[in-house]
């Protein structure tokens, strides 16, 4: 099952790329580790019912991952939706558990959506820093300038 | 559980599969904000004489090229096809085996396969083979050959400043390819028509017209550096006073500008300020070299030779017999593959000899310059600096081999002994992305604007993973460099990637161990936070 949600992730990228990122283990893929790590455990915690503060960080190191290679929200956080899918095809269970299932997905796309945000917000953030920084240089420089005397 | 669907299946109708499913050549590029960056100014192409200076933008249509400019950049590779024999080679050799395609930080952040070294080699080679070999003017495209237009420079435009020139992927080469140096071709190309961006010219004409890339005047510089000095004061109650321009030193001293106004360069500057006055060797600073880092080189072979005679020419003109270079990054390229051909030889230096232990630099016969690292760790092999490494014990401290002192200059061991005698606490990050295998910072050669941040990001995964990990593993908080590229674009890097692990140069943590003669009971580190241990009890 893991199998099948990480290949059909990982289809999302440039043809070729995908299969680099299936093929390359450890810290020379870390898309693909970072995506293998989380979804494990993300499919771990769904099979055990576990608390919804267990999927935290997970979630956010395959969002973080998503957030700057140029998916909108809603697209990011479809990976989401394909292991819906294969659950809700492949793997048989009373419909009271599959609800279970569904309820705790919906939870982590909200999740993911609200971690896609703050990824956002971080990276306008590092934006700002960064002007703000090179106007702190200008105006220290400026200030040098005056103290040093004009040329 | 038997018939699980396939990927192509699970992925119908989700929207998630949206890539181009195109052939590259027939993929145009798509000028996202976030992942390109802005323009030369025209104020600072006219200062270093550059063509076609202009208002434009990469999202227009119109880019105003000059009206022959295709006559241009195929004259322009015709020139570099003669003169360059590497170039030609590169362009012959490559029988796209893929041993360098996953080793570059921006494809395996990205998956944009046009990031893939030899994919990005072949934006050019594709026209090479079209314009200077029969079976591309034959057999054209099937041959992977392909027409000069509009739509080709801008795609080159795009993904030659998506290369940082670290050269990781030469190392996996089999051929010995440098990609980084068909970048700089590609740059130097895409630079006879104008096409280049802000965050190289305008530093460039910065140096070239002021000595550093911040374009400070020497009186500025002058007193940026008194700051610095007063702080070391306030932390050791030991005054230095380092010179300027002063003839008759044995030393020129030459550091990245970027460390003598922004931290955390400042405090790495700081410390080699303070291991100089303690070594009490004979140095001067140079208001007119006043920068090691050489944006020429990220614009073409004349620039970076045009930004980089400051150096020789000033240690000419004050008579000093050997030149100390900075915690710099591609200073070191430049200096220790190009600078003897491009300004030497330098033989009116002597070979460098470390006045306090007699060490002679051998390996620098040529140019005349050592790297910092190098002299601090001659220091402290031969006994010749007292530490107190406890001083950095709220630290735990890997080391980002900045890429061009590892790969371009092999400076593996010394910062690595260094930080071993500074610090208690130092550990490596996984073997395959350090030392000649280290991962690019994602922001060098001039890519280190803030426009570009989303790009900096995907370029810099490799290499914060591999900091996430020694974080999460050993607890590591500070992650250390010898570049002054690195020691800006690192620290947003971690800010997105791994939140709680601030950035500093190896001088630093020398400034911080480094126990001083006549130096008052040391209370705070380099930053001004207290030093572990230490209680504040209001003594100023």
């Amino acid at each position: 099952m893991l199998k099948a949600w990480y290949d059909a992730t990982l289809k999302s990228y440039f043809p070729d790329s995908d299969e680099t990122f299936r093929r390359n283990t450890g810290f020379a893929n870390p898309v693909g580790q970072a995506f293998q790590e989380s979804m494990a455990k993300i499919l771990d915690g769904l099979m055990d019912k576990a608390a919804p503060s267990e999927f935290v960080a997970p979630l956010d190191r395959v969002i973080r991952v998503l957030a700057v290679q140029g998916l909108p929200a809603g697209v990011a956080i479809r990976f989401l939706f394909v292991l819906r899918d294969l659950l809700e095809k492949n793997v048989d269970l009373p419909a009271s558990d599959k609800k279970i299932w569904q309820r705790q997905l919906d939870a982590l796309a909200e999740q993911s959506v609200e971690i896609w945000c703050e990824c956002r917000e971080t990276l306008a953030q590092l934006r700002i820093n960064e002007l703000r920084n090179r106007i702190q240089q200008l105006e220290a420089c400026s200030v040098a300038k005056e103290r040093g005397g004009t040329s | 559980m038997a018939k699980i669907a396939k990927p192509a299946e699970l992925l119908k109708n989700t929207g998630f599969d949206s890539v181009p499913q195109t052939h590259w050549m027939d993929t145009p590029v798509d000028f996202r904000p976030g992942t390109w960056l802005f323009p030369g100014k025209a104020e600072s192409l006219i200062a270093v004489d550059l063509p076609n200076p202009r208002k434009w933008s990469p999202e227009d249509a119109d880019w105003k090229l000059p009206p022959n400019w295709k006559e241009i950049i195929l004259d322009g590779m015709r020139e570099r096809l003669q003169r360059y024999r590497s170039f030609r080679v590169f362009m012959d050799s490559c029988v796209r085996c893929g041993a360098c395609a996953d080793k570059c930080h921006f494809y395996l952040g990205s998956g944009d396969p046009r990031n893939m070294p030899v994919l990005r080699a072949e934006l050019l080679r594709s026209v090479y083979l079209y314009y200077f070999t029969p079976t591309g003017k034959t057999l054209g495209r099937f041959a992977g050959a392909r027409e000069l237009t509009e739509d080709v420079i801008k795609e080159w435009f795009y993904y030659f400043h998506q290369c940082t020139e670290c050269r990781r992927c030469s190392v996996f080469c089999p051929y010995g390819i440098d990609t980084a140096e068909i970048t700089m071709i590609g740059r130097e190309l895409l630079n006879l028509i104008g096409c280049n961006i802000d965050w190289i010219v305008t530093p460039v004409a910065n140096c070239y017209m002021k000595g550093n890339h911040l374009g400070i005047q020497p009186h500025g510089l002058v007193d940026s550096m008194d700051f610095l000095v007063e702080n070391i004061q306030d932390i050791t109650g030991i005054k230095i006073e380092p010179t300027f321009n002063r003839k008759g030193a044995e030393i020129l001293y030459v550091p990245p500008s970027g460390d003598i106004f922004a931290d955390p360069g400042t405090f790495a500057l700081m410390g080699q300020l303070m291991l100089f006055h303690e070594t009490g060797i004979d140095y001067t600073l140079s208001t007119y070299a006043s920068e090691g880092g050489n944006f020429g080189s990220f614009t073409s072979m004349e620039m970076a030779k045009r930004l980089n005679a400051k150096i020789y020419a000033e240690a000419k003109r004050l008579g000093v017999k050997w030149i100390i270079g900075g915690e710099c990054g591609h200073m070191w390229r430049v200096i220790h593959q190009f600078m003897d051909t491009m300004n030497g030889p330098g033989d009116f230096l002597e070979t460098p000899v470390n006045p306090l232990t007699g060490t002679r630099f051998e390996h620098a016969k040529a140019t005349g310059m050592i790297h910092v690292t190098e002299f601090t760790a001659d220091l402290i092999h031969e006994g010749k600096i007292k530490l107190d490494p406890s001083r950095n014990d709220n630290v735990k401290v890997t080391f980002h081999d900045s890429c061009n002192p590892s790969r371009a200059m092999g400076l593996l061991e010394e910062p690595r002994y260094i930080l071993n005698k500074v610090c208690n606490h130092f550990y490596e990050m996984p073997e395959e992305t350090i030392r000649e295998n280290t991962f690019c910072c994602g922001g060098g050669s001039g890519l280190g604007a803030d426009e570009n941040m989303e790009m900096r990001m995907r370029g810099g995964l490799p290499r914060a993973n591999a900091v996430r990990y020694v974080h999460e593993k050993f607890g590591v908080n500070m992650l250390s460099c010898v570049c002054a590229i690195d020691r800006a674009t690192l620290p947003p890097l971690m800010h997105y990637w791994v939140p709680k692990v601030a950035v500093c140069g190896v001088h630093e943590l020398v400034g911080n161990a480094l126990i001083m003669k006549g130096e008052m009971k040391r209370k705070q580190n380099l930053r001004f936070e207290d030093l572990p241990g230490v209680e504040e009890d209001g003594n100023e």
